[in-house]
């Protein structure tokens, strides 16, 4: 069963090619970092994984199902680079949104809020609004929201920005237990040793096709970083 | 609780913060003051030489008609300013993405964000329009059925004005969407005042007149029995009309947000 699968998919906007046809196949359970600089298709392959564009050609599923099904977003957890969250909302009814849009029901929800706020290091700011917020803590209830409801699939789009080294490494922690648990990850990033410690497998994607992908035990040689290979996979 | 009614109440309170949802409110209750010194009006006329006066059972209830229907083309205005960024801001501050992540279905979200909208605008117009029909009651002892008739209306056409401007929203920018919206309406609305007068429509004038969503037609033609005389050009079907339309604007609207492209 693969999480996310892009079958030759391709994205153009007018003559631009934001990504070249694509194919790759995310197996479920396995933790893969999506690679690449600036402007290289990662958030275009992620936008046509998540339904928020068409591909011009080729064909992506989610779960099994075409991104357009509300259904292959059931247990998914995202976590966006550009993290939108309503100033004025107090954290945990945030929350409590988000845990009705997954289905819980009302003392199932309590119980998930709660834990993942105290997971992410948020309890004691459960009641304050958002607004209040320094932008690492707000990164940190992004964290709680995807993590809400223990998901199945969770894309992870820079999840360390804004965080504190403190946080950097409370994020690894989350990552590594969400792997542990069974879940699939993709993990978006230009934190090249985070993808290394988190990840099994990458994705480096450059000028809107793959330059690089496959188990990082392959991918990288002996004496090698994963930055020696990004470099090395992209150098114009 | 529903997802449908959880995002609806989230967008209702989305808009309740504001700032022209609370300029509304303000400029709501000032109207709405005008509209209760309004109903208790008399007039006093010169007719060649002689001073007539009309006493306000028989104006009270020409003026309380003509005062719905500024309270209609009030309301649809205050709908285009909260319709004309509801949508699109939703989808620029990523709030949107954050929701469609979810099993959430897309026409689930646009129409709970115009049910939100929805909701917002017309409480404000549904709350002024109650006053003055309570008042026209009151003080004129008009039926009272003819104005919720006026409220069915009034709340179908401020559907449909929501769903134009969120429909525009979609691939206008926001004065752009403010400024068609408006222009749209308040063109529309002049013909079928036209016509409600008895003014000979023909051409693109006439469809509207005969075809159009009946924004302003619709409410008067539902008080027209609080009048002494018959309207001069009474609508043809202005509810039927007022509801394709809703119908019409939304399937539009859906089907628009169905092919979208969502930002990251």
């Amino acid at each position: 069963m693969q999480a996310i699968e892009w079958q030759g998919a391709s994205k153009r906007y007018g003559e631009r090619v934001a990504l070249e046809p694509l194919a790759l196949a995310i197996p479920t359970g396995t933790c893969w970092g999506l690679l690449g600089p600036n402007g290289a298709g990662k958030t275009t392959a992620l936008r046509l994984a998540l339904g928020f564009a068409r591909p011009t050609s080729g064909r992506v599923a989610l779960q099994g199902l075409p991104p357009s099904d509300a259904r292959s977003r059931v247990g998914l957890g995202f976590l966006p680079e550009r993290l939108a969250l309503p100033a004025h909302a107090a954290v945990e009814d945030w929350l409590g949104l988000h845990a009705r849009l997954i289905g819980l029901e009302r003392a199932e929800a309590a119980g998930a809020i709660r834990a993942a706020l105290e997971r992410t290091g948020v309890a004691d700011r459960a009641h304050e609004p958002i607004g209040g917020l320094s932008k690492g803590l707000r990164q940190r209830v992004g964290f709680a929201i995807a993590l809400l409801g223990a998901p199945s699939l969770l894309v992870l789009d820079e999840p360390t920005s804004g965080l504190d080294p403190l946080g950097v490494r409370d994020a690894r922690g989350w990552i590594e237990a969400e792997r542990a648990r069974g879940a699939t990850i993709i993990l978006c990033s230009h934190q090249l040793s985070e993808v290394e410690r988190s990840c099994d497998h990458a994705a480096i994607l450059d000028r809107g096709r793959i330059a690089a992908e496959g188990p990082l035990s392959t991918l990288i040689g002996p004496g090698e970083s994963l930055e020696d290979v990004f470099v090395r996979r992209v150098a114009r | 609780m529903s997802v449908f009614t959880a995002l609806t109440l989230e967008t209702l309170r989305d808009g309740l913060r504001r700032r022209g949802l609370i300029a509304a409110l303000v400029a709501s209750a000032l109207a709405a003051f005008a509209v209760q010194r309004c109903g208790s009006c008399d007039a006093a006329v010169t007719l060649q030489g002689r001073s007539v006066t009309l006493q306000g059972g028989e104006l009270g209830a020409l003026v309380a008609v003509t005062g719905l229907a500024w309270i209609a083309a009030w309301t649809y205005a205050v709908s285009t300013l909260l319709a004309s960024d509801g949508l699109a801001t939703a989808l620029e501050d990523g709030s949107a993405a954050s929701v469609l992540a979810r099993p959430v279905a897309r026409d689930t979200f646009v129409l709970t964000r115009l049910a939100g909208i929805w909701l917002g605008s017309f409480a404000l117009g549904a709350a002024l329009a109650a006053l003055a029909v309570g008042l026209a009651v009151a003080r004129q002892h008009v039926p009272l059925a003819p104005g919720l008739g006026a409220l069915v209306a009034l709340g179908l056409g401020t559907w449909s004005v929501v769903a134009a401007a969120m429909l525009a929203s979609l691939s206008l920018p926001r004065p752009a969407t403010l400024l068609l919206v408006i222009v749209a309406g308040a063109a529309v609305s002049g013909i079928e005042v036209a016509a409600l007068l008895g003014a000979r429509t023909d051409g693109f004038a006439g469809l509207v007149a005969q075809w159009g969503p009946a924004w302003i037609a619709a409410p008067v033609d539902a008080l027209a029995p609080w009048l002494a005389s018959p309207l001069p050009g009474p609508p043809p079907w202005p509810l039927v009309r007022a509801l394709a339309w809703a119908a019409l604007v939304t399937a539009a609207l859906v089907a628009r947000f169905r092919r979208l492209e969502i930002p990251l």
